[in-house]
């Protein structure tokens, strides 16, 4: 045990006496300043920059114009984003439709013709048309298909004359040349 | 009587099958913010013959063309014609508007497109205007109030999805009332074309009492007239009785002419051959307006019908913006830069 | 010993007086930087840079003896820095003749005749299996003599932690030299 510790003892003794010798330390007085030096001038140029960006702070009507432009810009952005979403907005509450069956009717063709007729006395133009024989079948089951309901029609109102009556008495009130019973 | 009324029906169905000739056809408009177009038009017929005539835009060798059908569950046909183009800027597509060959061709068709750089934002507007055909008609906002309105420029499907809503009853009896006032309209356009017309070719011969004043003074009179007279009001006006009725005898004798000339006038302006087609928008970035109706897809939706271009033009217009970001960035960076400034002024002050 | 009138001068901006801190304060940076490192040029570079560091925190050095704990900390969070990066690359490798050779060597010389290529192979091979932080402790201890107080307020460490690094950095170099010095 004393012989280790005595190996050990003797090591850590050369080497602590073996302190490394700093041969000259103007070589490393000179790289600190010299690095002091930089950093400083960094420090200058990011001043300088600064100043440079920034200079106009101190000058009084460039400051009060910039910051008055900045204000118009703001005001600016607040009332036209405001207009859009109130525009938005209002669109939102506009009718929305649903995408089957967009296009027109052939109903209103009709209604402005029978408008013509009814309202002018007009006879239709005679016209030559071609239809098939399916849209002849149909026509012909139209037809059919009135001629049953009108007689219903007819018959409820002869069956009821309180209701005859009063019919009559109302296209008379009203004066309408519409279609008579 | 019966016969009458068999007749009137008969000639109803007949004008269905004609106007059933005509094809259904949906235009619709994709907006760039560029100005470009593309113009996408769906034909639907159910039969197999696409008349260029027959077309309410009629499309040529430079458009793109697909053909297709469908059979429904009933069994009926309906033959699908699509075609697209490409237009540069909206002077094509006037250009093609005043080329029009098809059933159209003689109506003022114009569209539009403006760009506005607003700094933070483009706004975009896109419209398509047609003119209106009667010089001498009142505006149809005369006679309806808003809803009325409302409901008369609305599409047929949501005419018909309504009267079959919840409020069916509601909607019928605004339907009734809308047709009762457009059917007066038709009535008082008609007659102030037709007194319109016949002054304008009547002026610098007749005397102050057939005068555009005096005549359109005594429209209610005409419109009186023709109440009275209606059924038989072809063969009346053919005798030259509603005439002499109106404008005195000497005055109905020596103007037949130019009487019958204006009746055919206004005839073919109130009773015109317009086909009617719906019209599509679908506009570039967030939609901030428009007149049209709008559906799920945010594309906007017009019905064109010669009612509406009657005595006023017809103009369907939509407006987007698209937001500048590059102005954003800028302007944010602009006020970062002036609030820095004064932050260290504040701070070096301090 | 430093002059704490010597660190308030260099507060000033004196350069002048700063460059005699740099000499005064360089020797014993270096010896510790050193024997960290084992390089000559890596630890003038570590002294070069903690004396930048000193320079702008000039103001916060308010007696001689914190002056000279800081020196320490930042030459040894310096070296922790460097070793870290090296780690990788071990720049002595043991094997049984290098550990021949210098048995041989340590027998022959005198206690304080080791060149500083030697020592820092010495310890650098006494050191391999430690940790920066043991390492650190063990240099501190042994080698620069301090107390253990002193290597806690540098180190961080807290004297439990100082005596148990000591401990085990002791014993494993006591074997390292027991089995092939």
């Amino acid at each position: 045990m004393k012989t280790e510790s005595e190996k050990y003892n003797k090591v850590l003794n050369i080497l602590r006496n073996s302190r490394p010798p700093l041969d000259s330390t103007e070589d490393i007085e000179r790289e600190v300043i010299n690095k002091i030096a930089r950093a400083h001038q960094k420090r200058l140029n990011l001043s300088e920059i600064i100043d440079f960006l920034f200079g106009w702070v101190y000058i009084g009507w460039v400051r009060r114009s910039l910051i008055t432009a900045c204000v118009i810009l703001v005001l600016v952005f607040v009332y036209q984003q405001g207009v859009i979403l109130k525009r938005i907005d209002v669109i939102s509450r506009q009718t929305v439709v649903t995408d089957k069956g967009i296009v027109t009717t052939p109903t209103d063709e009709i209604e402005k013709l029978l408008l013509g007729y009814k309202n002018l006395g007009r006879r239709f133009p005679s016209k030559t048309i071609t239809i098939s024989e399916k849209e002849m079948k149909d026509l012909l089951e139209s037809v059919k298909e009135l001629q049953i309901k009108y007689k219903d029609l007819e018959n409820l109102i002869e069956g009821d004359p309180d209701l005859k009556k009063l019919i009559e008495q109302k296209l008379i009130e009203n004066n309408r040349t519409k279609i008579n019973l | 009587m019966k016969r009458n009324s068999i007749k009137i029906v008969v000639s109803m169905i007949l004008i269905l099958i004609a106007s059933c000739d005509e094809p259904k056809t949906v235009v619709t408009n994709y907006v760039y913010p560029d100005g470009s177009v593309l113009r996408k038009i769906e034909i639907r017929n159910p039969k197999n013959n696409f008349k260029i005539s027959a077309l309410q835009i009629p499309f040529d060798s430079t458009w793109s063309v697909k053909d297709s059908l469908e059979i429904s569950v009933k069994g009926d046909t309906t033959w699908i014609k699509r075609a697209e183009k490409h237009f540069k800027n909206v002077d094509e597509i006037n250009l093609a508007y005043r080329s029009d060959s098809g059933a159209n061709k003689s109506y003022s068709r114009n569209a539009g497109f403006r760009k506005r750089f607003k700094w933070f934002n483009s706004e975009y507007r896109f419209s398509e205007r047609i003119e209106k055909i009667s010089a001498f008609g009142y505006p149809v906002k005369d006679f309806l109030n808003n809803e009325e309105l409302l409901y008369f420029y609305s599409p047929g499907s949501l005419k018909q999805e309504k009267e079959n809503g919840p409020d069916s009853l509601k909607y019928k009896a605004l339907s009734d009332s809308v047709k009762n006032k457009t059917d007066k309209w038709t009535i008082k356009n008609f007659i102030s074309e037709w007194t319109g017309e016949f002054s304008k070719l009547t002026e610098g011969k007749a005397s102050n009492d057939i005068s555009r004043e005096s005549l359109k003074a005594r429209e209610a009179e005409f419109e009186q007239i023709i109440a009275e007279n209606d059924k038989k009001f072809d063969s009346l006006w053919a005798n030259g009785v509603i005439l002499k009725k109106f404008i005195g005898e000497t005055n109905a004798l020596r103007y037949k002419a130019e009487a019958d000339s204006a009746m055919k006038s206004a005839e073919s302006i109130i009773l015109n051959d317009f086909k009617d087609y719906s019209l599509r928008i679908a506009m570039p970035g967030k939609l901030i307006g428009t007149n049209g109706f709008i559906d799920s897809s945010k594309v906007l939706l017009w019905p064109v019908k010669s009612d509406y271009f009657l005595t006023e033009p017809y103009e369907m217009w939509a407006e987007s913006k698209i937001p500048n970001r590059w102005a954003w960035l800028v302007s944010g960076l602009f006020l970062v830069f002036v609030l820095t400034g004064v932050i260290m002024r504040v701070i070096k002050r301090g | 010993m430093i002059d704490i009138k010597l660190i308030e001068e260099c507060r000033d901006g004196n350069f002048n007086n700063f460059r005699k801190l740099v000499e005064l304060t360089s020797p014993f940076a270096y010896s510790v930087s050193f024997r960290m490192l084992g390089d000559e040029d890596q630890a003038k570079d570590i002294v070069q840079e903690t004396m930048v560091t000193i320079w702008q925190k000039l103001g916060k050095i308010k007696s001689a003896e914190v002056y000279m704990t800081w020196i320490y900390r930042i030459v040894v969070n310096k070296c922790y820095d460097q070793m870290r990066k090296r780690k990788r690359n071990p720049e002595f490798v043991a094997d049984e003749q290098t550990w021949a050779l210098i048995s041989n060597r340590i027998s022959e010389v005198p206690s304080a005749a080791l060149e500083n290529k030697e020592t820092s192979k010495i310890i650098a091979l006494l050191t391999e299996s430690l940790s920066p932080k043991q390492k650190a402790v063990f240099i501190l201890s042994s080698l620069e003599e301090m107390s253990n107080d002193e290597i806690s307020e540098i180190t961080g460490i807290s004297k439990s932690g100082v005596k148990s690094n000591l401990h085990y950095a002791r014993k494993n170099i006591s074997e390292k030299v027991e089995k092939y010095l």
